[in-house]
Parts: structure tokens; C-alpha cells; sequence
């Protein structure tokens, strides 16, 4: 419990939990709302209770009556497909005494039964059967006794979501500027994108906001994930040819209603798998002519931004992040201030060839699962914040003010994080705070502001044959330099993570050479 | 449901060898005495150059590594680098190390045609650091083959958690 002095729930008097100044600029947050119950409780009211939140995505549950539970805003779901292929939610409580009705992770079935009193509903949520029913009398209606329904459900390509209330925009609007982000996903194959068997179910001992913080925090890779990039050196991989902007300078992007994405650049530089291990000449070539496919179904630039990185949090707990190396879905919840739950799924083309896929599953094992070289540092800086948040009362501020000066943002920057919180201080508080750089809303299948055009480089796989999987071999200078993109202007630089042993960027120079000043 | 478990590397109680048994029993004690001692280097020469560490999602423990999401999916170099940050202090999970506890049990083995050893073995394993106290408890499937200094090589090591959801553990930053 947190012994802070605030005024629960709305602003104190002396102490508002987010301080957001302009002037300086400074942009601190209050470490009570890290450690707090009733701040906890509030965020369920206020927050969770008022969103649109992920359920699931439509091919977790291909078939008619295949079904998925799991928990959606502390709730126990049911999420389903009916016979008329229609997807639906339920809340997993049976009408008649509550009980839980599915607990399998993952099924099929025309009909869930809870085992209990024996009722039965079928994948519409009608109660179909239930024994004894004469002895209910002659007015008995089993229309009121369906399975409950989230007040709202809607999809968006594929991505679906509840709402716990009907007092909302509908899920297009409330995503804004993230819609386009999520196209950026369910482009990447013509097949559709799938959810592939498994899921990451986790937790850490930590804030649930601290994840929404992590997910996108581009300032951390260099220093917390030293080891990550140190085994993509072994690897003999290039460092120097990943994220060099081609087309657009790696950025961080306020996207409307407290959602934000970093990202931009191209991430396919080396052999065109991001921050992944190298990849064979064919598999690159593959991956290619997948690109000008796109280029060709889309248009050269949102081919190229498909094939840029990009780490989104869609407000407020959804992260989706792409780094050409395996998609990464992944959804967390507070059980209390200090220990959240977190799921995570991967996402792929239906029609990935084996090798793609291979390196899409090894890179998302590697960097995002809880057993990989990245995520298991990531969750113990976590639970080290949690911890120190312990002394809030002497030692009550964090500082996210990394960037708040500059005209341009880059990614290393942390205008994605107060986004977020301004967002949460709104819906916490009522406290309005203009957004510090003009958010980028719906815009269709276009290119960034302030993108170059530029047709997709054209590799000649005849560089590339010798070149194996797994760095096994060395790359050969003249490949790589053929498998990225020329930064095209001094527009076009980008921080680049040039050396492993370099634990910090240089950010005045970059914002120098973005021209934004700092 | 894909692949279940490989049968190359089962080991039914009804055809395992005692003798052999035995004497793979010996070689785990050794594989967990080194872990617990955080002697990772002697550790990952056991295993040979084509060697492969999987651990399953805990929602797919018969999934295969090609189409089902894995918490590790090792080769021999993954595992080389995972076992250096382990070891030089870059894998902030582990800096302080852990300190560790692998017990193991159960253990069956028995010769496959191609002359590769099957086994299976149960584990529990204990990491302790600061105020936690995790506990991973699962089960071995391994292929090994006869030489190396310890007598086994390992060529492939499954580490199934018995488990429904890694949680509250929430990672795995010790060698399963």
C-alpha cells in the first residue's frame, strides 16, 4: 500500500502524479502510481473498464466453435467463432451461479457445458439445455439466461477487441493513428497473418505500466540489451547496416488517444533480417521479391515502411512491435501494482517459406520470449524499478523527459512514453495536456511525413551465394552493402547502433544532422 | 497438435537398461553439479557441434520447434552465447548469478538403433535470488552419444516444464 500524500483518483493539492512542464521542458511522473492500490483500482475503473482492449487475434480461432480463454481486462473470456463463422465473446461465468465454465486454454466444441448444475450454451451463447427445466415453471425464458456478452466487440483487420463499455468510440476511431500501424502488420502477406501454435504466458514482479514503457523504450537496447547485440556480432553480422534510413529516419510518433509507435527506418539492413542472425542467399532473395510484391500490390513506400521496424503500444496495453524478425504480440495485466501477467503471441504470414519462418521463430524466441537474450533483462530492470519504487515516498519522481526539447523525435527518445501517460493523467484525472508534437491520425496506405520516395533496391542474389544461415559464414562487405538501402540526404540519417561497445548515442548530433535542434 | 515428443529420444520404462541407466544417471548428476557450480563453460563442452536446446511453450510441451512457439530454441551457437552472458556478466538476470538447485530423478535410458542414447529424466529445479524462490519442475528427453571426456555427449536436450504457465517465475534465466 502506497503512503503517498496525493489525493486519490484526481489531482492533489500540492502533488499531481504527473508533472508535465513545458517550459523547461521536464515531464516527471509520480512513482505512487507504481506502487498504489487504490491508484491500482482507479486505473481498473477508469482505464480498463473504458478502452478497447486486445482479445485475441481472428486466427487464433480458424474454425467454427474453436475456441481460446484467457483473461481480458481481469476478466475470464470465452473467444469464440459461431457456425456462421461469426467471431464472439463471452464472459467465461456461467448465468446461473457464476462458476467458470471453460478452463482448457485452447478447443473445440458446438457446445460449452458447465459441468457443475449440467447447463449447456451453445457458440452463440443461447442456454440450449439444462436439466430439470420443468421444475423453473411456465415463465421461464432461457433468453435471459445467455452467456454475457462484452458490451462491445470489433475487429480490425483481423485484431480484435471488447470494450467493457458501450460509452465509446468505435474501435477504428479509438485506434486513429495505430489503424495504420496494424495495416502495416496485416499487409505482410497475401495469404493473411496467423497466430502461430503456442503463446508466451508469463509475468513479472512489476508495475503493469512499466511494460507499456519498455515495450517502445528504443534509449535501453544499447545498454540493457548489450548481450543481445553482442551475439549478433559473433554472429558476423554488420550492426552498422541495420536500421540505416533509407527512406526515413527512425522516429517516435504520437499516434492519437495515447497511442504511440517508434520506429521508421529501414531495419532490413545486413541480410535483410533486422536484428536477427543472417540469413542464406535464397532465403534473402525470397524476402525480396516478397518486398516488391508488396511494392507492387501497394506502392514503393509503404513497401518500404513495411519493411522498417516499429515497436506500437496502442493505449493501454497492447505492444505490437516488428523488427523484421518475427512479430510480437503481447498484452499485460496488473493483479496487483506490483505483478503483472503478460501474454505474448507470435504473428506471420501464412505463406512464409521455411527458412523466413525459421528466422522469424528463432529471432522472436531469441529477443522476445521470457527464456530468450533479451526479454529475461528486460523483466529484471522491471522488477529493479519495482523495487526502487519502494522509496517513492523519499524519492517519488521518475524522469521522461528524454527528447521533450527537440523539434524532431527519434527513437531513442521518449516522447512515445508521455503520450502515453498524458493519456492515462486525462483519464486518471480529468488533466488535459496538448500533445507535444502534432499526432499523425488515419492516413491510409501512405508514406511517412517527410519520407523519401524511393523504389525497393534491387539485390543481385549472384553476391549472395556462398553466404550461409546462422553466421556460420562471413558476410561478404559487398553483399551487405547490396542488401541495404543509401541514406539518400542528410534527411535521411538515422542513429545508427554502429558499435557494441558504444552504451550510448549520441543524440545531439543526430537531432543535428534531423535539423530539429535541440 | 503437431509432433509429439520425437520418438528417437523417448525412453519407456519397459525397454530402458539398467546398466545403462545407470551409468547415464551418472552423467546427469554430473550435467546438474556443473550448473549448480556455475561451471558453464565445462557445461557447454558437453555438447556436440550439431547440438540443439529446446525448451516448449508451456501451452505446446509436445510442439515442434518448426511450426510452434518455443521459449528456447538453441543451436550450438546460441548456446555459446547464451552460456558467455551467463558467465562475463552481460545477462542482467543473472548478474548476480542465481544460485541454483537442479535435482534430477527418473532416469531411463536405453540404445537406439543408430547407436544414440534415449533418455528421460525428471527434474526440479530451485533458483534463488534475493527474497524469490522459483521453482521450475519438468522432464528430460536427451540424445546422446558415447565419447567426450565425461563419457556422454549431449546431442539434443529437451526441457519440458511441467508446467501450466510460467508463471509467477516469469522467465527462465538459468539453463533448464
Amino acid at each position: 500500500m502506497g503512503t503517498s500524500n496525493i489525493a486519490l483518483g484526481k489531482v492533489g493539492p500540492s502533488v499531481p502524479y504527473v508533472i508535465d512542464d513545458r517550459e523547461t521542458p521536464r515531464f516527471r511522473v509520480h512513482r505512487s502510481t507504481m506502487v498504489d492500490e487504490a491508484i491500482l483500482e482507479e486505473e481498473r475503473r477508469l482505464i480498463f473498464d473504458k478502452s478497447w482492449l486486445f482479445v485475441g487475434h481472428e486466427s487464433e480461432i480458424e474454425n467454427p466453435h474453436d475456441f481460446r480463454t484467457r483473461n481480458v481486462g481481469g476478466r475470464p473470456i470465452i473467444f469464440t467463432r459461431n457456425a456462421e463463422h461469426k467471431v464472439k465473446v463471452f464472459v467465461n461465468s456461467c448465468p446461473h451461479r457464476g462458476m467458470q465454465i471453460e478452463t482448457r486454454g485452447e478447443g473445440h466444441g458446438r457446445f460449452l457445458k458447465c459441468f457443475y448444475h449440467g447447463w449447456s450454451f451453445n457458440t452463440n451463447g443461447d442456454l440450449v439445455a439444462l436439466p430439470g427445466e420443468d421444475s423453473y415453471g411456465p415463465d421461464f425464458d432461457r433468453h435471459n439466461l445467455c452467456l454475457v456478452q462484452p458490451s462491445k466487440v470489433e475487429s480490425y483487420r483481423g485484431f480484435v477487441f471488447l470494450s467493457w463499455t458501450s460509452e465509446i468510440a468505435d474501435l477504428e476511431t479509438y485506434l486513429a493513428g495505430s489503424a495504420d500501424i496494424l495495416d502495416l502488420f496485416a499487409d505482410q502477406s497475401e495469404q493473411g497473418m496467423q497466430i502461430i501454435g503456442g503463446s508466451h504466458l508469463y509475468a513479472a514482479n512489476a508495475n503493469w505500466k512499466l511494460l507499456s514503457e519498455n515495450s517502445a523504450d528504443g534509449y535501453h537496447a544499447m545498454t540493457t540489451h548489450h548481450r543481445y547485440l553482442s551475439m549478433l556480432k559473433e554472429s558476423g553480422k554488420d550492426l552498422s547496416t541495420v536500421f540505416k534510413a533509407g527512406t526515413a529516419p527512425n522516429l517516435g510518433y504520437d499516434l492519437g488517444n495515447g497511442h504511440a509507435v517508434i520506429g521508421g527506418a529501414d531495419a532490413t539492413g545486413g541480410m535483410n533480417t533486422g536484428l536477427g542472425r543472417d540469413i542464406s542467399g535464397e532465403a534473402l532473395s525470397k524476402q525480396m521479391s516478397r518486398r516488391e510484391r508488396f511494392a507492387e500490390l501497394y506502392g514503393a513506400d509503404w513497401a518500404n515502411r513495411m519493411f522498417s521496424g516499429r515497436n506500437l503500444v496502442i493505449f493501454p496495453n497492447l505492444a505490437v512491435v516488428d523488427l523484421i524478425m518475427g512479430i510480437t504480440l503481447r498484452t499485460y495485466y496488473p493483479i496487483s501494482p506490483g505483478y503483472m501477467e503478460v501474454t505474448a503471441w507470435s504473428l506471420q504470414p501464412k505463406d512464409d517459406d521455411p527458412e523466413l519462418r525459421r528466422m522469424r521463430q528463432e529471432n522472436f524466441l531469441t529477443f522476445w520470449g521470457p527464456a530468450g537474450l533479451a526479454t529475461p533483462d528486460d523483466i529484471e530492470a522491471l522488477e529493479r524499478c519495482q523495487r526502487g519504487f519502494a522509496a517513492h515516498a523519499v524519492a517519488p519522481w521518475n524522469d521522461i523527459s528524454r527528447g521533450m526539447g527537440s523539434e524532431k523525435k527519434i527513437f531513442t527518445d521518449e516522447l512515445q512514453m508521455r503520450t502515453f501517460w498524458r493519456e492515462w493523467d486525462r483519464r486518471m484525472t480529468g488533466t488535459e495536456h496538448p500533445p507535444e508534437v502534432s499526432p499523425i491520425l488515419r492516413s491510409g496506405r501512405v508514406g511517412l511525413p517527410g519520407q523519401i520516395h524511393q523504389e525497393p533496391t534491387v539485390v543481385d542474389t549472384r553476391l549472395l551465394s556462398g553466404v550461409a544461415s546462422n553466421g556460420t559464414a562471413s558476410v561478404e562487405a559487398a553483399s551487405v552493402e547490396a542488401a541495404s538501402v543509401e541514406p539518400a540526404s542528410v534527411e535521411a540519417a538515422s542513429v545508427e547502433p554502429a558499435s557494441v561497445e558504444g552504451s550510448t548515442v549520441d543524440a545531439d548530433s543526430v537531432r543535428a544532422s534531423l535539423g530539429g535542434g535541440a | 497438435m503437431s509432433a509429439a515428443d520425437a520418438p528417437a529420444v523417448s525412453a519407456p520404462a519397459q525397454t530402458a537398461d539398467p546398466v545403462l541407466s545407470r551409468e547415464v544417471e551418472m552423467f546427469l548428476y554430473h550435467d546438474a553439479q556443473l550448473l549448480d557450480e556455475w561451471r558453464l563453460r565445462e557445461w557447454f563442452a558437453l555438447f556436440t557441434p550439431d547440438c540443439e536446446y529446446l525448451v516448449p511453450a508451456t501451452d505446446r510441451p509436445a510442439g515442434d520447434p518448426e511450426h510452434d512457439l518455443f521459449f528456447v530454441r538453441d543451436d550450438w551457437f546460441l548456446l555459446s552465447q547464451r552460456i558467455d552472458a551467463m558467465t562475463d556478466g552481460s545477462a542482467w538476470a543473472e548478474s548476480p548469478q542465481s544460485v541454483t538447485r537442479h535435482v534430477v530423478s527418473n532416469v531411463l535410458a536405453s540404445l537406439n538403433a543408430d547407436g544414440s542414447i534415449a533418455v528421460s529424466a525428471n527434474f526440479v529445479i530451485y533458483r534463488s535470488a534475493l527474497a524469490k524462490l522459483d521453482v521450475y519442475p519438468g522432464y528430460y528427453k536427451m540424445r546422446l552419444l558415447r565419447g567426450g571426456a565425461a563419457g556422454f555427449e549431449i546431442q539434443s536436450r529437451r526441457s519440458t516444464l511441467s508446467m501450466a504457465q510460467l508463471r509467477p517465475q516469469g522467465r527462465v534465466s538459468v539453463i533448464l
